[in-house]
């Protein structure tokens, strides 16, 4: 083997949240082996931008040593045990976050609830074992103990992130170790003249010129590095967003809600200073104004109205450039779809990390897989839509509503555990259960999904409201 | 009680896979759910040579409740903690492929990333020294693997070699004991019928007709259901895996036996050795476009490790498997749904996976095409995933002094795989995937051992310090040595059966 050249310098374009959240990674990572540096013109402005974040950040901020109640403290962030969806499929539904209760002996607890339900024998919803659910519901957070013997995994929360405040939190963080930030709009590219698919530089418009041997594109719709070069266009049909903030009325909630009108739908995320609200919509059948109307008196600023551009790069990593975050693939943001993209795609490429002649075959298998991220993120739109279902998805809701069985694919985003949750929420109930349930009687199934819901009704019973929570955390006692 | 629409089963086959099935079948199946009865004929032998299990057969065993002493001690059996392999990358090298990890990560990266920058450093310690089923393997010691994940014991796993036709007698015992109703008899006609074409029943010798609702096809290679009643057409794997005979024979056991099993590349195909308790058993596997069946035998007689204990039996088989695993009221399990040799000791678990998915996809109605598609699209995954990796042992070679060698290196290989091939020999990545079998530990063995070196290694490795990553190999292979030593010998493993349960 020849010693390969390997990789001394990162240049990132964007500072928002994937970009900073990538440098805070790199830099975390590889010390001072790799020097980054951050191109980002001036802070934009996004009134109630709002990150929402699904478990798996959380093992991403342990890996980057952020101490959570610090953060959460410090940008005014929330908890979120899940969302609650309205006007979607069958109505209303909550999507809890996490495993709802436990396997009863080999076997998954909801085969046993159906199996009880189906024979009349238990007559309240699956949801009724959901720790997450019942305390949701009820305003209630607690956070499950690190050792997880009592609550975890049903317990596994996201975080609903003021998107400037932690972009600025993640650039403190990077920037302390060692991450160079450079406020700037890159004005021209200029490629290597023996390879041309690789950048050599970036100049920016004051005319200085940075280089570096790897180039990460985290400029969103811009995509001012990868450049629109295999864009493929969603078929999904929402094109424009409008972000705006609202004063906050009444208990913090612990869950987004998602609340769909003619035309498009509207999220609210709730954080400690007020409300997230976006409208997601497709400009040729819906009319925001009435939305807009209905919130008049709490907005706070002004809306802002901008393109939302569905699609995908083909290849999201291309010679010696990355594109990552909305740069890489823009879907709608409900849940927290497009920050576990990016995760996704910073651990990928950390994964993948390659050397200087980008020789590994490092670029195909990051392709490859965030083709399939970016499938299996689609699925959670396509079927609350209830369109653009893939034949896989097709499958596995069918499948499931046969006898409760999950399909299982090689590269999925949502756990099967997830589905199971969703599923059931949306009313998709199966027609018969798994046989393997049949080993236990139904004498010793309904104690024990007796005793998981009591489990899940006092334990949710015990957590304060997620305002005490947010107050012992400012108070240094989370 | 939720109505099955299936309110019989018929097992059409004896055998491993037949008795399986019905072992699990009457375990798992509420009771009463269905009646299940086994049709075999004692005229038909069943090809059970002396079978080398993966560590999954214990989850069966569990699951069936099966006690593994009282198995072992019926079955003959002997404990597997992996293949060695011989002559498969060059004539007189050798490599094994343990059930467990190498090494542990070193600073959260990769431990054979660590090992290959190690070998760039001029380190040429085998791989095999930072595994502790190699370890034991090499040193003919076996305990259970302890289930504390920080010690050193709790690397690997194990699996059984024992004595086929003492299997399915043992599971025939439970089954029956379970209520499974066993029917003597040569099936001579399959009856077809109903709108949909399903089979209606099946026609024994005597005139004797059993209907059922559904079939499990474990006829072997003949698949006499879902092979020539539904015609359910056959994808030939033979271009990819181009052996299709073997000869076998039993020979007289010198000396202890090892807890492994040994497969040894000859000119034309592999020749391979499996310990039971009470004797060896051998086979050779080949290619008969390459050797004759005379010839063949003679290879296999001449590598004998102990004296020749009963004639050579011939077989023959086509690589592959049926388009449809689960075609209209009938599933082909064992032989009857495909064939893959028995190079990676897959065979047993086949039928163990098809019988646990049908179980978990049982019909919720009679036209239930749902679970059919799931059922298919399992299987289907089950078998190109050890597909490809038998490939793999093949394709993966330095070997050119034979014709038969000469094309396996040339051949073309599935996309799947050479996109695996590729990815590991660039830079020692395992292309991950969730369903099916071959954990990524299996994928380094195999490749490595077959010399695929990666060209490069995860340049992250950089970070680690060079003297240190020395001093922590090196007592990783300290410490793998001593846990090893404190173990019991295989063979006092063995003697060990024979006394009550500690």
């Amino acid at each position: 083997m020849s010693r390969t050249q390997p990789i001394a310098s990162i240049l990132i374009a964007g500072g928002g949240v994937a970009g900073s959240l990538a440098a805070a990674a790199m830099r975390r990572s590889w010390g001072a082996d790799v020097a980054v540096t951050v191109v980002s013109p001036g802070r934009r402005a996004e009134p109630g931008a709002v990150a929402l974040s699904l478990p798996p950040l959380r093992a991403l901020h342990d890996r980057l040593r952020i101490d959570e109640d610090h953060l959460v403290a410090s940008i005014g962030a929330s908890f979120s045990l899940g969302g609650h969806y309205e006007g979607w499929r069958d109505g209303e539904l909550f999507f809890p976050f996490g495993e709802t209760g436990r396997r009863i002996g080999n076997v998954a607890l909801h085969q046993q609830w159906k199996k009880a339900w189906g024979r009349g024998l238990w007559r309240e919803r699956f949801a009724a074992f959901s720790l997450a659910t019942q305390a949701a519901l009820a305003d209630k957070f607690a956070r499950p103990p690190r050792d997880g013997a009592n609550f975890a995994p049903s317990l596994a929360y996201g975080l609903h992130l003021p998107a400037l405040a932690y972009a600025n939190y993640l650039r403190m963080l990077a920037g302390r170790d060692g991450a160079v930030f450079v406020t700037g709009t890159v004005a021209a590219i200029e490629r290597r003249a023996e390879d041309p698919r690789l950048i050599e530089a970036v100049r920016l418009e004051d005319g200085s010129r940075l280089s570096a041997d790897l180039f990460v594109d985290c400029t969103g719709s811009a995509r001012v590095l990868a450049g629109g070069r295999d864009w493929q266009a969603s078929p999904f049909a929402a094109d424009r967003q409008i972000g705006f903030a609202l004063r906050r009325e009444g208990p913090l909630s612990p869950y987004a809600r998602f609340t769909r009108f003619a035309g498009g739908w509207e999220s609210r995320a709730p954080v400690a200073g007020g409300v997230g609200v976006r409208l997601v919509f497709d400009s040729k059948e819906a009319d925001p104004a009435p939305r807009l109307d209905a919130f008049r008196g709490r907005i706070v600023g002004d809306p802002v109205e901008a393109p939302l551009d569905q699609g995908a790069l083909a290849r999201p990593w291309e010679g010696n450039c990355i594109a990552l975050g909305a740069a890489s693939c823009c879907i709608e943001p409900l849940s927290g779809l497009p920050l576990l993209l990016v995760q996704g795609g910073i651990s990928r490429l950390m994964a993948l990390f390659p050397s200087r002649d980008f020789a590994g075959g490092e670029a195909e298998e990051f392709n490859r897989l965030m083709a399939a991220d970016r499938a299996s993120a689609a699925d959670l739109p396509a079927f609350l839509h209830g369109a653009h279902q893939r034949p896989a998805l097709a499958h596995k809701v069918a499948l499931f509503a046969a006898r409760g069985n999950v399909a299982g694919y090689d590269d999925e985003l949502l756990e099967d555990y997830h589905w199971i949750n969703l599923l059931l929420a949306a009313g998709v109930e199966p027609e018969s259960h798994d046989l393997f349930a049949d080993l236990l009687g139904d004498e010793e199934t309904l104690a024990q999904l007796g005793a998981q819901k009591e489990a899940a009704a006092k334990g949710a019973a015990a957590m304060p409201t997620l305002d005490d929570f947010l107050a012992s955390i400012r108070a240094g006692r989370g | 009680m939720s109505q099955s629409p299936i309110r019989s089963v018929a097992i059409v086959g004896g055998g491993t896979a037949g008795w399986m099935a019905a072992v699990a079948l009457s375990h798992l199946l509420p009771k009463n759910a269905a009646r299940i009865r086994l049709i075999e004929s004692e005229e038909i032998g069943i090809v059970g040579v002396g079978e080398a299990t993966v560590p999954h057969i214990r989850n069966f065993n569990a699951t069936v409740g099966i006690d593994e002493r009282d198995f072992m001690r019926e079955t003959l059996a002997t404990i597997k903690l992996g293949i060695e392999f011989r002559n498969w990358n060059k004539i007189g090298d050798g490599y094994f492929h343990p059930f467990g990890y190498f090494g542990r990560p070193i600073g959260g990266l990769a431990f054979h990333q660590c090992w290959r920058r190690l070998r760039e450093g001029g380190d040429q310690t085998d791989i095999g020294a930072y595994s502790v089923g190699v370890t034991a393997a090499r040193k003919r010691k076996f305990a259970p693997p302890v289930s504390d994940p920080e010690s050193a014991l709790s690397s690997y796993s194990y699996a059984f070699q024992f004595d086929a036709n003492l299997y399915a007698p043992y599971l025939r015992r439970l089954a029956e004991g379970r209520g499974v109703l066993r029917t003597e008899g040569k099936v001579v006609s399959v009856e077809l019928g109903g709108e949909d074409g399903n089979i209606q029943s099946v026609t024994l010798a005597d005139g004797q007709r059993v209907e059922a609702d559904f079939f499990i096809d474990c006829t072997g290679f003949a698949s006499l259901l879902l092979g020539k009643a539904l015609k359910t057409g056959y994808e030939d794997w033979s271009r990819w895996l181009i052996c299709d005979r073997a000869v076998a024979v039993p020979s007289v056991l010198e000396g202890d036996p090892f807890p492994f099993t040994r497969v040894i590349a000859r000119g034309h195909g592999w020749q391979w050795q499996i310990p039971l308790q009470h004797r060896m058993g051998n086979g050779h596997v080949y290619s008969s476009q390459f050797l004759g069946a005379e010839q063949a035998a003679n290879v296999l007689l001449d590598n004998l490790p102990g004296k020749q204990l009963a004639e050579p039996r011939q077989f023959r088989f086509t690589a592959g498997r049926r388009a449809q695993s689960w075609a209209k009221n009938c599933i082909g399990v064992g032989l009857a749904g495909g064939f893959l040799e028995p190079l990676e000791s897959t065979s047993i678990y086949l039928i163990q996976i098809a019988v646990t998915h049908f179980v978990e996809l049982f019909p919720t109605h009679a036209r239930d095409s749902i679970n059919r598609a799931e059922f298919n699209r399992r299987m289907e995954i089950e078998y190109e995933r050890i597909r490809d990796f038998l490939i793999l042992h093949y394709k993966a070679t330095s070997r050119a002094d034979s014709e038969f060698w000469r094309y396996c290196q040339a051949m073309e290989v599935p996309d799947s795989l050479a996109y695996k091939m590729e990815q590991f020999t660039k830079r020692g990545y395992v292309v991950p995937y969730r369903e099916g079998m071959f954990y990524p530990p299996s994928w380094i063995a195999v490749c490595l051992g077959q010399g695929l070196i990666p060209e490069r290694y995860d340049p992250q490795i950089d970070r680690l310090d060079g003297k240190k990553l020395t001093e922590t190999a090196s007592a990783l292979r300290g410490l793998i040595d001593r846990a090893v030593d404190s173990l019991p010998s295989h063979a006092d493993f063995l003697a060990s059966l024979a006394a009550p349960a500690a």
